[in-house]
């Protein structure tokens, strides 16, 4: 799997532990030396509700990081898996919590504006399409790396089976999801602005990169480069997952250059 | 006159919230509306787009104030038939995993 990019990857890596749990009724976590949102985020359920199934990682550091993001409270430098709400005045507070991660500099993620339309687009997303019961976000900042990672995921209908509801379908999932990136809409001939929104200001403006992962299907954006890929079934994912790495750079973006 | 920033939140991200808001202005007795836009940092193209088309229908007459050059920007993008962008070539071959 060397040429397959980090993000997927580490959503590669959750998939690998649950079926492992699926097998031996054991989420053994023991060697575990890192864990990234990607991969914590789709198992945080089988964590929580398996607690005497899951056997934590020998390191210390690593036990106690996913104790903390599944049941901490957030700070500036991470946000703790949290369901995002059903009622819409706890959502907008939600937000807040994702916003926070600029901490005290005003232009990093591009500032404000350019950070809140990057992140909103892609919460808004959920409620508009997914058909979803659950949807969970994490988020982590790496000041030593130079980056941070957002995770969202819900457990809806998926890109590929929302689109084939309505009439599209195509030879694999990720032209699916391929297509609802570049624009393709189950609503009006006016929407379908949000997800490609939030990829290029993500990538071109921020130069960082961006996996969905949904059904049977992934798209991977990062600059200069993006692919499609058919995860099978052994892969695939029964909601969808969003994971964005950015890096920390501090720089007010103008949004509008990226959004035309 | 309402306040945009207390009635939604200073960061106008969801879609739900400007159809929300227009519900609630459609049932006031007020044919003059005033919405003041002071205090509010952020707005995603979702909830411009859904507010412009409340808006467009609405039987009230929408007075906006201080907005942003942001907010503004936000609103004319939305307004202004924005072309779609091909970020990738869906024509390339998947990768299998």
């Amino acid at each position: 799997m060397s040429d397959i990019p980090e993000l997927l990857g580490e959503y590669l890596q959750s998939c690998i532990y649950a079926e492992n749990f699926n097998e031996t009724q054991k989420l053994d976590l023991q060697e575990l030396g890192f864990i990234f949102p990607t991969t914590l985020l789709p198992l945080s359920d089988l964590i929580i509700n398996n607690p005497d199934k899951y056997i934590p990682p020998s390191n210390y550091s690593v036990s106690n990081y996913i104790s903390t993001i599944i049941s901490g409270s957030g700070s500036n430098t991470y946000v703790p898996i949290n369901q995002l709400p059903t009622d819409e005045n706890d959502r907008n507070k939600a937000l807040q919590a994702i916003f926070r991660l600029q901490g005290t500099d005003p232009n990093l993620f591009g500032g404000v504006s350019f950070f809140n339309l990057l992140i909103s687009e892609l919460i808004d997303n959920i409620f508009e399409h997914s058909e979803c019961t659950t949807a969970k976000i994490a988020a982590q900042k790496y000041q030593q790396k130079g980056y941070a990672d957002f995770c969202i995921f819900d457990n809806g209908i998926t890109i590929p089976a929302k689109l084939k509801k309505h009439g599209y379908e195509f030879d694999n999932q990720g032209i699916s999801i391929a297509k609802a990136v570049n624009g393709l809409s189950t609503k009006d001939k006016d929407r379908g602005f949000g997800l490609q929104t939030s990829v290029k200001l993500s990538v071109d403006g921020l130069k960082g990169e961006v996996s969905i992962i949904s059904g049977q299907g992934a798209v991977h954006f990062q600059p200069n480069n993006s692919n499609m890929y058919n995860l099978g079934d052994r892969w695939k994912l029964n909601g969808t997952l969003i994971s964005l790495r950015l890096p920390l750079v501090s720089e007010k973006k103008d949004w509008s250059q990226y959004a035309k | 006159m309402i306040s945009i920033k207390d009635q939604i939140s200073k960061d106008l991200a969801l879609r739900s919230s400007a159809e929300k808001l227009f519900a609630y202005i459609n049932q006031l007795s007020d044919t003059k509306i005033t919405l003041d836009f002071s205090g509010v940092t952020s707005i995603s193209r979702s909830f411009a787009h859904e507010y412009v088309q409340n808006r467009r229908t609405s039987n009230k007459e929408i007075l906006e104030i201080n907005l942003s050059s942001d907010i503004k920007k936000m609103f004319e993008l939305v307004v202004n038939n924005p072309q779609k962008m091909k970020l990738i070539d869906e024509d390339k071959e998947a990768i299998e995993i």
